[in-house]
Parts: structure tokens; sequence; C-alpha cells
């Protein structure tokens, strides 16, 4: 089993990536679950998700904060056992740290073949995010192995620039791409450099 | 020896562990509010609507785990009211929105408007509060929650001290931050400390007074000199440090105080990461406070720039004691004490134990405690 977790702050884009990760990932054959703890409104487990009988399972944090990184421990072990699936996809809430999430589970999970963290960049709310909560998007960006500038779409080039001079600051070895996600710009690109 | 003399003596324990003085144990405090019930075979569903029941099944926790001094912070009330009133948002309730045993699920959903700070700098907190909260709490369970507050609660508190157990925290409070980011949700939270900080400040002042009023007065109901100071949206590891300068640490520092005044400690129960920030803290009265970090804050920093300055209580993490093993207990306790003791620490799980700990962890917490903790 390997896990994908992808990363980013709340509304950055995640959901929206994970879904099309999903429909292209099994179409290529790859069974798939996902963990989802995002604390926002769009939900995975409509459309695509549904349609596709892919396993989906929500990680409880009582109060959303220390128990949420045993709680994936033990729902991967529970994925493992009832699904035995090529991937799972995690989606954290916004605020964790992917770092200390995955470090518990690399500790406690040793079997998981392969791990990535995939970091999704919030383009259009850059500066405010960096004013703002620069501490937390410092860290998702460290933690990263890819690293997506998403909503392209919404700035201009220099902009874009702009922010992969930052982000390569704080993580010199991950790769870093563009996308959009709600156009789909980008995203196969993306799934190539991630899998 | 008699539960009344080992009250004593476990009473008298945790005050010199908070005065930094020297002590002849380390004091051990149970944490693990999901946990205890679970282990007592009780439902969450219970567990929440039931609050002498959930007193039962936390003292019938320490009196299983047996050479425990005390406990930190367990459910007083209805549970999801507290945590509905302390983050103005909707709790998922097991038994009713959940399955009987699932754990209860705050709503990350904003609730609150952004006229809504205006409300509050105008008119204060307690009204606004008073209007505010039939959105998030059902009003029925929130009149019998404080009911059983002022009849009950405590009648339950003789009950651990009878038992020789000391409750360490008599009242619950945070920062005005974390409860309107609680209220706002994070996302819009956050952009409002973007958009509009002074409106948002003007709120944030407002709610002071009230705040310290109502944590004095829940210390002063219990019998309890010590109030838990809860955080972790406002933590270092999230937000940028002219923000945390600004809407953050003044506000910990000032309500901190107030509650010195008073001769309440403030129990600093901080998740995430606080490590940035941690000097600040010596800017608060030496031997007044307690830090309670949850295993994510550098303890060994917050050893080396607090010593003898602040009691430091913490931090077996949550992961160890659910997916963990007794020796990993033994092995984190071990070296807790040799960095962090002995004097100034009080042993505790991080945070909170998860409700799927396994219990020969917490019994190996115990055990480990009282093996290294033994100073003399």
């Amino acid at each position: 089993m390997k896990l994908l977790c992808i990363a980013g702050f709340l509304g950055s884009g995640k959901t929206t990536v994970l879904l099309e990760l999903a429909r292209t990932m099994t179409q290529t054959g790859l069974q798939l679950a996902i963990v989802e703890n995002e604390i926002g409104d769009v939900g995975v487990d409509g459309g695509y998700v549904r349609e596709a009988g892919l396993p989906v399972q929500e990680l409880f944090g009582g109060c959303i904060c220390c128990t949420l990184q045993t709680g994936l421990v033990e729902t991967l072990r529970a994925l493992e056992a009832q699904y035995a699936p090529d991937w799972v996809v995690v989606e954290p809430t916004g605020l964790a740290a992917p770092g200390d999430l995955m470090k518990t589970v690399r500790t406690y999970m040793p079997q998981i073949a392969r791990s990535r963290v995939l970091t999704l960049v919030d383009a259009g709310r850059w500066e405010m995010l960096q004013q703002v909560v620069e501490p937390l998007i410092t860290a998702q960006l460290e933690a990263a192995d890819v690293i997506a500038v998403n909503k392209i779409d919404q700035v201009d080039e220099a902009v874009v620039a702009r922010i992969e001079e930052v982000v390569r600051r704080a993580n010199a070895t991950a790769a870093i791409r563009r996308v959009s996600a709600v156009s789909g710009s980008g995203l196969g690109d993306l799934q190539g450099c991630l899998l | 020896m008699a539960n009344e003399a080992l009250y004593q003596q476990r009473a008298e324990r945790i005050e010199k562990a908070v005065r930094c003085e020297p002590v002849d144990l380390i004091p051990t405090l149970f944490m693990g509010q999901a946990f205890a019930p679970r282990w007592m075979g009780m439902t969450t569903a219970q567990y929440c609507t039931d609050p002498e029941g959930a007193c039962a099944a936390t003292l019938g926790t320490l009196e299983r785990l047996g050479d425990v001094d005390g406990v930190n912070l367990w459910s007083v009330g209805y549970h999801t009211v507290n945590l509905s009133t302390q983050w103005l948002s909707k709790v998922l309730m097991p038994g009713k929105d959940l399955p009987d045993d699932a754990l209860w699920q705050v709503v990350e959903r904003e609730t609150m408007t952004l006229e809504d700070y205006d409300a509050i700098a105008a008119d204060g907190w307690q009204p606004f509060l008073e209007s505010f909260l039939p959105k998030v709490v059902d009003m029925e369970m929130f009149q019998a929650h404080m009911g059983w507050l002022v009849n009950e609660y405590p009648h339950q508190l003789e009950k651990f001290k009878a038992a020789g157990y000391v409750p360490v925290v008599g009242g619950i409070s945070t920062i005005p931050f974390e409860v309107l980011c609680g209220g706002r949700s994070m996302n819009s939270f956050f952009m409002d400390l973007y958009r509009d900080p002074a409106r948002v400040k003007a709120a944030l002042d407002a709610m002071v007074p009230a705040m310290v009023e109502n944590a004095i007065a829940a210390c002063a109901l219990s019998g309890i000199p010590r109030a838990w100071l809860g955080g972790w949206r406002s933590a270092s590891a999230m937000l940028a440090p002219k923000l945390w300068d600004e809407f953050v640490w003044p506000y910990y520092y000032d309500i901190s105080m107030a509650l010195i005044e008073k001769g309440i400690t403030p129990v600093l129960h901080w998740d995430q990461d606080w490590t940035r920030d941690l000097a600040r803290l010596k800017e608060l009265p030496a031997r007044t406070c307690i830090l309670n970090p949850d295993g994510m804050t550098d303890i060994r920093k917050a050893k080396e720039l607090l010593d003898g300055h602040m009691a430091i209580m913490g931090d077996l993490p949550a992961a160890i004691l659910s997916v963990g093993t007794p020796d990993d207990v033994y092995a984190y306790i071990e070296a807790l004490v040799r960095d962090v003791g002995p004097t100034g620490l009080i042993l505790c799980p991080g945070c909170d134990g998860p409700i799927d700990s396994k219990p020969e962890n917490f019994e190996a917490f115990v055990a480990a405690s009282r093996e290294f903790g033994r100073v003399s």
C-alpha cells in the first residue's frame, strides 16, 4: 500500500485536486481508498467518488487537534486490512502540518511502501496567507515532495513567479508544478510527477 | 494511608511542583476524556448526556489506574455544551448525530457574521453570548448543564477528594481569539484578521472582562484555584509573529495576570507547537502558572527557558498512547524525567489521551511515571 497526502491551507483546492487524481488513477486500474478530514464545505463523498464506489473514510478528531494523527494510523490499518488498496489518498485538514502527520504514519506503519506529500499553494490568496499564517504555510511547503501552485488562472505570471521563488526557498528539493484544478490545467503533469 | 491524608499529600506534591520546589515524587495526572468512558464500559453518548456518569467513569478510571495524583481536565457537566460554548460551534453528538460510541466532533462551520464583531464590541461579551448560544447549543441541555454545575458539580468534586485524587482544574477558559476563530471558522477568521484587524480587535478587547469574570466564578464554584486556559488555533506554528504579538499574547498575558491576582493558577493548555514564543512566558510572574504542552512544542526548550520560573505539565503524545507500546511509553517517560525533571515537572498525557488509547499504555504511563519519577 502506498500513501499520498494532499496538504494545503483551507480552500486551497485540495478536494478538487483529489477528485481529479482519483478519477485518473482509477482509470489506469489502480485500486484507491480515500481518507478525508477536510473541514471546508466540499466533501469528497459525492460525485465521482461515489459513482466509482471508492472507499471513503472520514477522520474524526474530536476537537480536531492532537488526536488526528493517531486516528489516521488506525484508519490506514483498517483500510489496508479491509481493501488492500494500491494507494490511499489522504486529505488532512488544511490546518495540519503534514510533516508531523507523516512522521507518525512512518513510525507506526513502516509497511507503507511509499509515501508522497503534495502541498497545494493557493495563488489567489498567497499574500493574505503569507501575512497571516506564514508559519503553517511554510511547514506545509517544507514537508512536500511535490508542490503545486494552484489557481494560476486567478493571478498574473509575475505573481506566480514570485510565489515560486518563495516556495523554492522553503523547499529546495521538491518538484514544483503550476496547476488550475478548476480548469484541469497542469493536472496530468502533476499526476505523472507524483506517482 | 487514609484517603484524606493521601489527598493532602498529593495536593501538596502538585503545589510544590507548581512552585518549582523539590518533590518526593514527580506528580502524575490522568487526562483522557474519551478514553475513560470507553475503558469503563460507557458509551460516549452516555458520557455526553449523563454528567454524573461521566464523573463516575473518570473517577473509576483513576481508581483502576491506581497510583496517580489526580486528574487534569475532564468532562464537567454536559461535555458537548462545553465544547460548543468554547468554540461557538455546533458539535456532532454521539447517540444523536453519530453512532453511540463515536467520538464527538466539533463542526468547523461559520456560525458568526462579521456584524457580530460589532455587536460584541458595542454590547459586551455576555449579552452577545446569551443571544448567540441558541444557534449552536440545545438550550434545554444548556440550562441542564448550568444547573448541574451549580447544584451537583461541587458534590462530585468531593467524591474525587474522598477517593484521594486531586482535580487539578477548577474552571475552563481560553483567550477571545480561540472563541471567535471557532465562531467565524478558521478560514474566515484568518481573512478577517487580514482585511479588518481593527474590527476584530475591538471585539476581542470587549470580551476579556467577562471571560475573566467567568473563569474566576468557575474556580470559586469548584473551590479549585486553577483555571485551564486552552489554545491551539492561536499557536505559534499557525500564526505570523506580528499577529501573534497583537492578537494572542496580550490576551494570554492579561487574562493570566487577572487570574493570578485572584490567587488562581492558569494552566496554559497549549496544543500544537508554541516553541517560537515560549520565551514570552517569562513575562508572567515566576511560579504562578503551569505550561501544559501536547507533545508538539519542544518541551526541552521550554525547560531550558523556563526552568525555575514555570512548571511544565506534559507531554506524553497522544500517538504513543494510541498506537505505541508500553515500551514506547517507558522510553518516553524515562527521557522526559531525565531531561525536564525532577523539579517543576508534572507528568501528564499531552493534550488528551485519545479514545482509542490502549489501556496497557495508560497503565505503563502510571508505572513508568512512578518508577522514574521517584526523587527521594
